[in-house]
């Protein structure tokens, strides 16, 4: 399990076995339902247990935009913004050959497919995959897809974090701000 | 300008680092010599400093190669700052390595988030017995030192190279996957904005580094050799046409796009990117001619020196720093003009640690510390009279 070493997991491991039977197996059917329950939004591809999921379900949400993301994370992470009414895109990963990943093992079509659909026009794709080499390229690799459909596509921008001291960014951010600076 | 403040490790500590089970060792701010037979473990040290400036070892890329035998984990931590004897605050940076998670560096206790942000803090040159294949090899080694020293002076250089070889190491598997038929030829071209990007970033900062560096290479190899050949270097973009290329990144970004655009079906047919920063060179000339070519033996070792120098200038005056230097056994390699050379060139310019297994080569220097290395333990000298 990611995050945990095997201190951690032995500590676990005797949690469970010293307590009441009832927090393990109440732990272990969670686990069960939430496993079997869960799956990807047939729409968004997110992970859900009801589908379409409660985003793309939503009347609230402004259909004309889709925010394209790696992982499901990146869903919540967007969420807490608050600021954002689209809707998502979960690529389930960025392209990345030298881990055997290409565009056909992530969810693509599924954006194309939702792209065409006439009774709800996109207008506009944010692409919001990560900004690391694999996550520019996966960018990059949607923007030539997309364009030619006539959809605005655009990325989120990367710079220096808001309300923060100048002097605790990072130096490798601040040069990259520095270097693409803009008129103001 | 103000003149540069010397950076000083002031301890270091090593936890099971190569045959060090345990030490921790206080050092002087000038001239620490490091003496002791062969195998006592001298050279580890200069490892152990190099690993916290650099991030890697020196002298190895396999990290479980630096543990000491029968362990899984070591730990190296100095304690340094800017003329830590005036009073200056210090600083703290440590690396630790284990089997299944790899080396992790923190500054202050703080964990960096990437190996390739310890480059910057704890500035070093490394001068090393066997340097000499700088010269006499390939272009990596030459790239290296370029890539080395420009990650120190310049957080920026750091990221923007380890992007571009990322990107790189993905361009190329996608030219065997495209061979192989696993993925379409539309799919390289994803990586080139990147590849130009950062790849643009690299040459300019590599054009305009060996541009300050030549006169100070030159000026530092007149003052080693007191000789009158000519040492001079130039950079040799690997973008398949004329060299004299300069110019802002925007230049450099058409330049590099042109040439991955020329060599597309080469690259195609060998599975590898034959254009871009990562095949330049840095070409060492004496009196014109390639010193590998050129050179007495003493004259290549010079040369080296000079650059090695070179290095030191061009880090102190992008810094604003004077980094530590550290010269592994070179005064063997030496004859005895050249060692005096070498040796007022090491006095009164910030820290230096040496390590010798004959002391007595280095009698005439002014104010040394001396240290005795020996199984695994470093035990400093009264001064010698």
């Amino acid at each position: 399990m990611p995050g945990v070493g095997p201190k951690t997991a032995q500590r676990f491991a005797f949690f469970l076995l010293n307590g009441p039977p009832e927090t393990a197996l109440g732990l272990a059917s969670a686990i069960t339902e939430a496993r079997e329950r869960v799956r990807p939004c047939s729409v968004c591809q997110n992970l859900t247990d009801v589908d379409p999921c409660p985003v793309c379900a939503s009347a609230h949400r402004d259909r004309a935009v889709i925010c394209v993301v790696e992982e499901p994370k990146d869903v919540a992470a967007m969420e807490k913004t608050r600021e954002y009414r689209g809707l998502y895109h979960v690529l389930q990963g960025a392209i990345n050959p030298l881990a055997g990943v290409g565009p056909d093992e992530l969810r693509v079509r599924e954006l194309l497919a939702r792209i065409g659909q006439r009774e709800s026009p996109v207008h506009e794709v944010i692409l919001a995959t990560d900004p690391d080499v694999e996550g520019d390229a996966t960018a990059h690799y949607l923007a030539r897809l997309l364009r030619p459909l006539g959809v605005r596509v655009t990325r989120i921008a990367r710079g220096v974090p808001e309300g923060g001291d100048l002097d605790y960014v990072d130096q490798v951010t601040l040069g990259r701000a520095l270097v693409g600076r803009a008129d103001w | 300008m103000n003149p540069s403040g010397a950076l000083a490790v002031q301890t270091l500590s090593l936890r099971d680092f190569r045959s060090y089970t345990r030490l921790e060792c206080a050092f002087a701010p000038g001239l620490n010599v490091l003496h002791g037979p062969n195998g006592a473990g001298k050279t580890n040290l200069l490892e152990a400093l190099a690993l916290l400036a650099l991030g890697r070892s020196p002298r190895t890329s396999r990290d479980a190669d630096l543990v000491r035998s029968g362990q899984s984990t070591f730990a190296i931590r100095v304690r340094f700052g800017v003329d830590p004897a005036a009073g200056q605050a210090t600083t703290t940076l440590e690396v630790t390595y284990g089997e299944h998670r790899g080396k992790r560096a923190r500054l202050d206790g703080q964990v960096l988030p990437r190996m390739v942000d310890v480059y910057g803090h704890l500035l070093a040159v490394y001068f090393a017995p066997d340097d000499l294949w700088l010269l006499k090899g390939g272009p990596a080694g030459r790239r290296q030192l370029l890539d080395r020293l420009l990650a120190q002076c310049s957080p920026l250089y750091a990221d923007s190279i380890f992007r571009y070889r990322h990107a790189l190491a993905q361009r190329n598997q996608t030219l065997r996957d495209v061979r192989t038929r696993r993925a379409g030829a539309s799919l390289l071209a994803i990586w080139e904005p990147q590849l130009v990007q950062y790849g643009a970033e690299v040459l300019r900062y590599r054009a305009s580094a060996v541009a300050e560096l030549e006169p100070l290479a030159a000026a530092a190899y007149h003052r080693l050799a007191a000789g009158a050949e000519e040492l001079q270097i130039r950079y040799r973009p690997a973008l398949g046409a004329g060299d004299g290329w300069t110019g802002d990144e925007t230049a450099w970004a058409d330049h590099l796009r042109e040439a991955f655009r020329e060599h597309l079906q080469a690259d195609l047919a060998t599975g590898m990117t034959g254009r871009g920063p990562h095949r330049d060179d840095l070409e060492v000339l004496l009196e014109g001619a390639p010193a590998r070519v050129y050179g007495s033996q003493g004259q290549q070792r010079t040369a080296i020196l000079a650059l090695k120098f070179a290095e030191r200038e061009y880090l102190a005056l992008r810094t604003g720093r004077r980094p530590l230097l550290l010269v592994d056994d070179v005064f063997s390699e030496l004859d005895e003009p050249r060692r005096r050379g070498l040796q007022e060139r090491l006095q009164g310019g910030g820290q230096v640690f040496l390590t010798t297994a004959d002391p007595r080569q280095l009698q005439g220097m002014v104010g040394a510390s001396f240290f005795r290395v020996l199984q695994g333990s470093v035990v400093p000298e009264e001064p010698h009279a």
